[in-house]
């Protein structure tokens, strides 16, 4: 009990000296460090808010298991870029409904920022946005998907995405047929 | 649930040629049902559905998806008359909303147009009442995505849609904007009821709505028509007080015209005219008008200042009202009777707790309005040129 309460005093005061500074390190799978704006962190992420918030932000690094160097550097990256470009107007209103309004067509900078990915780096920026509970980003990473999608053919997107069509001929025709009204085989 | 990548043993027995190069990953089908969904939900509508065939992993997600965008874009290749199309395109609507899971629907677009051009006989002179249906089934799938926890639809834009709906419910939708070129059934009267709401924007109808459970209403934008045969003191009360918990109102008042020229009428031919004027028994009694005391913001649009008493009802109801907007433009109606008013009985704007006057003025009333300010008492006001309205903030 008496070491339990001890460790809670140390934790108080770590929590304090993290409060006071204006930035997290957070830790990737591979161990490197990256800083990134306290403030960015605790409003692009739901995850890391809350870890903010409950004080379970490490200064040495906060691991984070889930993710890799490479992603974890285009999410600090995405932070920072998001806390430079939102006028003050926008971020206010943004910031009252972030997650409830409705969605809003990805701006020129973050347009730029996931063409630049390559296929493996774009799906691991994917799965790091969901781990972190970061919806503007997985907005608009899901967003870049639909795109690399739109107005392709079944066996181009296959191809695009490595998809391995594992159904029969017999299937693929009877899901046309119950399905005519959406590709008009009738 | 399949697993996405496992190799499937009856497309290598049915001799099913690979698509995939051997050892490449499939990192799409590798995301959770989540993610994936969110991704493919911004697919118009008829490829998502097509998406079924990529693999087995992707037969039913279409089902689930919490967008939908169907836009008649996706129609307009591979039909021959423009008939054909809005066959496919009901065919299509029908056939996904009635086949999609009982899931929560975040968004849902809506974007075609048939020709105005029908011939009586033709089977899509009902197409409103498609529409409506589509709208139905939005608003139902909020109200079982409240069952089962998940976001819901939030917002309801309809613009140039015919109404023949009665009622309209939701126990998740904020927003309800139906704009003027939208028009309402005229032989029964449309019940709203949604107590989440906190967007209300009505054009003028010939009955006015009956409104339920506005409970968490901030802001309204309404008009009131009162040359419509429905219209009655009674009627315009209830459907206030049904509005009297906002914060914010913009209010306008249609039918002005058409009063002059029955009051006209009325006096000056010789015929059995029954002289029974909403209007006129609006302006003679405040009953039509409830006390909104949680009012702050009111906007009065053009037609409500040709008929001033409507201003000064309003201030007399209003007694939390901290800004006050009025457009005059197309109304003989000048700052000097703006403000006339304003002063009231009492003489001076202080009566009021508005310390902000917007008044939508022409470049000539403005030295008028300057004079009229300074003789009300007001010494400080900031002229805001660029949007040609004059903002006076009254100083007590």
């Amino acid at each position: 009990m008496e070491v339990d309460k001890g460790k809670g005093e140390a934790e108080e005061t770590r929590k304090v000296a993290e409060a006071d500074r204006d930035t997290v390190t957070l830790k990737s799978s591979d161990g490197k460090l990256f800083e990134v704006s306290k403030e960015a962190a605790a409003r692009l992420s739901t995850v890391l808010a809350g870890m903010i918030a409950g004080g379970s932000i490490d200064d040495n690094g906060t691991d984070l298991k889930q993710i890799g160097s490479e992603a974890l550097e285009n999410v600090v990256d995405y932070c920072n870029k998001h806390a430079n470009s939102i006028p003050s107007a926008a971020l206010i209103s943004s910031s009252i409904s972030f997650n409830t309004a409705p969605f809003k067509e990805p701006e020129e900078w973050e347009r730029k920022f996931v063409d630049r990915l390559s296929h493996d780096a774009l799906f691991d920026l994917v799965e790091a946005a969901n781990f972190l509970g970061m919806e503007r980003l997985l907005d608009v990473t899901c967003h870049k998907i639909s795109e690399m999608m739109k107005g392709k053919s079944p066996d181009q997107i296959r191809e695009v995405f490595n998809i391995k069509n594992d159904y029969t001929k017999e299937e693929l025709e009877e899901i046309r047929q119950e399905l005519a009204w959406a590709f008009y085989d009738d | 649930m399949k697993r996405p990548c496992d190799p499937d043993p009856m497309a290598e027995a049915s001799g099913e040629a690979r698509v995939t190069p051997a050892g490449a990953e499939c990192r799409i089908n590798a995301l959770g049902n989540d993610v994936l969904l969110r991704a493919i939900s911004f697919l118009e509508a008829r490829q998502l559905v097509q998406t079924c065939v990529l693999s087995r992993r992707w037969r039913n997600l279409w089902r689930s998806v919490p967008r939908i965008n169907a836009t008649h874009h996706e129609f307009d290749v591979m039909v021959d008359s423009e008939e054909e199309r809005s066959v496919r395109i009901k065919k299509f609507t029908n056939a996904l909303l009635m086949l999609r899971n009982p899931v929560a629907l975040d968004a849902f677009r809506l974007s075609y147009f048939m020709t105005d051009y029908q011939e009586p006989a033709d089977p899509h002179a009902d197409r409103e009442e498609d529409a409506n249906l589509w709208i139905h089934h939005a608003l139902q799938s909020n109200a079982r995505n409240l069952q089962t926890g998940c976001a819901a639809l939030e917002s309801l834009l309809l613009s140039g849609c015919g109404i023949y709906d009665i009622e309209i419910s939701s126990e998740t939708l904020k927003v309800l904007a139906i704009d003027d070129s939208s028009y309402f059934t005229t032989d029964k009267q449309l019940s709203i009821s949604i107590p989440s709401l906190s967007y209300l924007g009505l054009p003028a109808s010939a009955r006015m709505p009956l409104l339920k459970n506005m409970g968490s209403l901030v802001t309204a934008s309404v008009s009131v028509s009162v040359d419509s045969e429905g219209a009655t003191i009674d009627g315009i009360y209830q459907f206030l007080r049904s509005l009297s918990v906002v914060t914010n109102l913009d209010f306008n008042f249609k039918g002005t015209m058409e009063i002059i020229f029955r009051v006209w009428h009325a006096l000056f031919m010789t015929s059995s005219y029954t002289l029974d004027l909403v209007q006129l028994k609006m302006e003679k009694n405040s009953q039509w008008c409830p006390k909104f005391n949680n009012l702050t913001a009111l906007t009065l649009g053009d037609c409500c200042l040709s008929a001033d008493y409507v201003l000064e009802i309003f201030l007399q109801n209003c007694p939390n009202l901290v800004k006050l907007t009025v457009k005059p433009k197309k109304c003989n109606y000048t700052s000097q009777t703006i403000i006339s008013k304003l002063k009231g009985k009492e003489g001076s704007l202080t009566s009021q707790n508005i310390e902000i006057l917007e008044i939508e003025c022409s470049e000539g009333d403005r030295n008028v309005l300057e004079k009229l300010l300074m003789e009300s008492g007001i010494t400080s006001w900031n002229v805001d040129t660029e949007v040609g309205s004059e903002h006076v903030h009254v100083e007590h």
